[in-house]
Formats: structure tokens, sequence, C-alpha cells
């Protein structure tokens, strides 16, 4: 975005704002895998793409999607 | 709760409009029975994340003194309308769905909000959605700070994201309409999920200023409706060049539904697998039914495939690459692993290491995707597929799929893998091409839909072909029980 947004933010908890609905949020079913193995998984998927990406061959030529204008 | 008939809450922007016009009531009248609706049955979905009553019963009553003295000013004046919690309303708190920024406060509205809001639409709520529009991944459907979204039609099951609330809302006839936003799905998959229709506009045709970025390069945001016309008359007052969205393509969008082009001067493009192989076999007939009813029309259905391409990766790395770097500040300082869904976190924090190299090939392969398309839709003036090939999931299911695909030779990898148009969300979402999501069917009473993919700014031909389709069925008009 080409303006920065300025921010309030207000110290209070969550609870403390009564226009918010109640929270009914479910804790999430137990994870079976730790940080440390979700963030390995995570590395695993990237790998993975990146590994997908560079199966295709892209012409020299070919520019990547950006649209820059200068002013 | 104010006292009008429940078919108010179930009508399309074009009724109320005009029941407006004929004061069957006051637009105060109907702004604080919708926002007693949404208050009442919101939580029930997890759909509310924040009720704007106040400001919506003033808004109002600038409305009804409008309308008073004549001073009209278009189809949207009077109507409200939820705003997913990612798009600034002025004064108000915009979570983002995330514990992280649940007390953040903007000090201006988001430019659709503005333009909604100059048209005499009452925003009646911000409505629930994914933590951070779901960009690091995640497994379960309780991603969000305000609990899984939950589907008007069964809430064992979920809603679909990451604009679950406006999803759910409009499918309960708590707002008229919704704002949601699309990076890859989440317009068309709570659309398919909670039968409403959803536009997903080509990139660029709707400013994103004082939206929450997820990924720059694949954001829109986009109308969920009752109707593939509701749909258009929300988007000529959102799209539009804004100064401050240097994304936007500088276009406008002219919404004339008297002038659609007859469908049966199409050709619609699909692909056999898709229906026949793809989906779930419990919504092939309905989706078969749904093509027969393309096909009564006389739309010319044609065969297409798409290019053997990457989608899911290219798409995968794009937006990761783009949300670690919006979220860097919350990664670094460890505030990421505040978010409900552990597995996002870590796929953030990975995010952060993906190099420029995979980054810009990924960039590049945008442009062959955005090629290929061209050449598909030469073809045809339109892509037909399922939104999604199966109803929606139980809430308490993982929503990923294993890290680790099976192996060469094991028994769960099919000799030739049937393709379709499969990876056409990822893919359409990377050319930035505009897709309407249809009510088509339900099977067992849950919904089922099509998505109707185009060139880039053709929404007046999709959202044609939408009209056109629910002229002469009624899927879309069908209520689930609140």
């Amino acid at each position: 975005m080409a303006r920065s947004l300025s921010r309030r933010y207000v110290l209070s908890s969550v609870s403390a704002l009564p226009a918010l609905t109640t929270l009914s949020a479910q804790s999430p079913p137990a994870a079976s895998s730790s940080p440390a193995d979700l963030l390995e998984s995570a590395r695993t998927d990237l790998k993975q793409a990146s590994a997908a990406l560079r199966k295709v061959r892209i012409p020299q030529l070919l520019e990547p999607s950006f649209l820059f204008r200068a002013y | 709760m104010a006292s009008l008939d429940e078919d108010v809450f179930f009508s399309t922007i074009t009724e109320l409009n005009a029941k407006l016009l004929a004061k069957e009531f006051s637009a105060v009248e109907l702004s604080r029975a919708f926002c007693d609706r949404l208050e009442r049955f919101g939580p029930r979905y997890n759909a509310l994340a924040l009720s704007l009553r106040d400001v919506a019963i003033r808004n109002a009553r600038d409305v009804d003194s409008d309308l008073k003295r004549d001073r009209t000013r278009g189809m949207l004046q009077g109507i409200p309308y939820g705003a997913k919690d990612l798009l600034s309303v002025a004064q108000q708190v915009t979570t983002w769905g995330a514990k992280p920024y649940a007390a953040q406060v903007f000090d201006f509205d988001a430019t659709v909000i503005r333009r909604l809001s100059r048209v005499g639409a009452i925003c009646s709520g911000k409505l629930a959605m994914v933590e951070l529009a779901g960009g690091g991944g995640y497994r379960y459907p309780s991603a969000s700070l305000f609990g899984p979204g939950l589907n008007p039609w069964d809430r064992t099951r979920w809603s679909g994201g990451s604009s679950s609330g406006s999803g759910s809302a409009v499918a309960a006839g708590l707002v008229p309409f919704a704002l949601g936003s699309e990076t890859s799905g989440s317009i068309l998959t709570p659309s398919a999920y909670c039968g409403v229709t959803g536009l997903r506009p080509t990139y660029g045709l709707v400013s994103r200023f004082g939206a929450m970025p997820l990924s720059w390069t694949l954001d829109k945001i986009g109308p969920m409706c009752r109707s593939a016309e509701d749909c258009g008359y929300v988007l000529a007052v959102i799209a539009g060049k804004d100064e401050n969205d240097p994304g936007t393509a500088g276009k406008s969008f002219y919404f004339s539904p008297k002038y659609a082009r007859p469908i049966n001067t199409m050709r619609l493009g699909y692909n056999r697998a898709d229906f026949e192989t793809l989906a779930d076999a419990e919504t092939r007939p309905v989706f078969a039914a749904a093509l027969e009813t393309l096909r009564g029309l006389g739309a010319k259905l044609v065969e297409v495939q798409t290019g053997d391409l990457p989608f899911g990766a290219a798409t995968s790395t794009i937006i990761s690459a783009e949300a670690a770097s919006v979220f860097e500040e919350l990664i670094e300082s460890g505030r990421v692993d505040e978010l409900a869904d552990a597995k996002q976190a870590a796929g953030l924090k990975a995010a952060l290491d993906i190099s420029a190299r995979d980054y810009l090939r990924a960039m590049r392969i945008r442009r062959l995707v955005q090629n290929d398309f061209r050449r598909v839709l030469t073809d045809c003036d339109a892509i037909i597929a399922p939104s999604r090939t199966s109803v929606a999931s139980k809430v308490g299911d993982p929503l990923d799929r294993p890290s680790t695909p099976p192996g060469p030779g094991s028994a769960s990898t099919p000799a030739a893998p049937v393709v379709g148009l499969r990876g056409l969300i990822p893919a359409g979402n990377l050319a930035g091409l505009p897709a309407l999501s249809l009510p088509c069917g339900f099977v067992n009473d849950l919904p089922v839909a099509l998505q109707v993919v185009g060139r880039a700014f053709s929404e007046n031909l999709i959202l044609s072909v939408g009209m056109q389709f629910q002229k002469v069925t009624d899927f879309h008009r069908r209520r689930p029980k609140v």
C-alpha cells in the first residue's frame, strides 16, 4: 500500500471490549505435531514447492509479472 | 427484534431496494432488523466479529432523510451489509481474525467501505475470518480469533474460509450482502460451501487500500451476495482506480443487467474429468444436471485443458514470501505464536527463508500461467468448473493434505493421474482472472457450486452466465433453517 497505516493499539484484553462477540472459539484439536515438527513440515512443503518450480523451463527473456512505474 | 417478515432477510438487493422506495419500511427499520438478526444469530455461526449497530442506525437515518427528499443514490442505498474483518472501518476494531491484532484500530475507512458509504449502503457489522486470511497455511477451521466458521446449512460443517463470516452471514440472512477477499480461494470456497453467490473480481479492479495485505500479487476484494445480479451492483460501486492503491488497474466497471450477453451466444470451456472423476461421487449428479441446464440455455460446452504448470507451488511460494514480508515484525517478535493455528505460525516462520530465486521463479511462471489462460480463453468465452469438488467438510476435520506426497510405485499413486482443471483456483488467482461461484444444487442439504472463470475484466460476461443460470434455477433462493 502507498500510505503507511497509522494504528492505535488499545492496551486492553479482548474480553474487555464489550462490542466484540463472546469468543466461542473452540481450541483446535490437540496437534499431534510439536512446534518443531510443524516448522520442519512447513520447510518440507516449501522445499517441495521449490522443486516443483524448478522443473519448469522458463525462457531466459521472460520477465517476472511485476508492474513498476517510475514517477 | 424489529418485526419484518422473514422473507425480507432473504431478499436480494434489488427486492430490498424496491421495498425501500415503496416505503414498505424505512432504512432505519431495515438496518435495525438486520442488526438485531446479526447480533442474535451471528455468534451461532461464529460469523460476527463486531456489530456496528450505532453507526449503522445513524447512517440509516441519513438515508431516510435523503429518501424523503427523493435524493436517490442507486440500488445500494439503505441496504445493510457486512465487511470481512480485514477491512478497516474508522475508529472501529479491525482484528484481521487474529489474536495479536485483537485490539487494532485504524483511523480511516478502507476505500471500498468509503465507496459503499457514499451511495448510502449501511455497514452493519464486521464479519469473522480465518486469522490473517490463512496466509501461512492452516490446519483446522478453528484457525480464527472467533472460532471455526460454522455452516448455516449444518453447524457441524465448516463455512469455508477465509471469508468465513461473510459466507455464513449472507447464507443465514444476517446481511443482504457482504464483502470478502480472495488470495487463493477465500471468496469461492465459503460461497460454495454456504450456497451464496460470490464474485472474485479481476486483479486490480477493486482497491485494496485499507485492507489487510496478505499477498500484494494476489489479493482481491469482492462481493458475496444472494444473486449474481446483486454481485454486479456491488461491484459497480466498489470498483475503480484508487490513487491510494497502486495495484488498481485504472478500470471502472459499469453494470447493466438489461444488456447482458445472451448465454446462447457463448462457448463455455470445461473439462469432463472435473465433473465425472475428480468431483466427489455424491456431487457428480448435481454437476451433471448443472451442465445440462447450461446446455439447455443454449451455451455451447467445449472441452478445454490448461497447461501442465505448477499452479499450487507458484501460488504458495508467492503467498508465503509476501505474507512473511507483511508479517515480518509479527514473526520476528514471536507474537506469531499467539495465532490459534500452530501450523499457520510455523508456515509464516518458514516462509521467511524463501529465496529470492524461488520467488522470482514463481513470478515468472505466473506469466506463463497468464499466457496459458490466454490460449485457453481464445477457444471459449469462459471456463466452467466445480467451485469445490465436495461439500463442506466437517468442522473437526483437518484441512491440509500430508506434506509428503506418496512416493513413486506406492499403492496410493494412480498410474495415470487425472488432471482436469483441478488447479483452477490457484491458477485463476495467479492469472488475476475473475470468477463467479454459483450455487448449482444440493447434496444431503449441503450446497454445491459451479465456478465461472472469465478473461480479465470480463465480469459482465460471467455475471451474465450467472444471471441467466439463476433465472431458470432456484438454488440461490433456498434458505437454511436459522
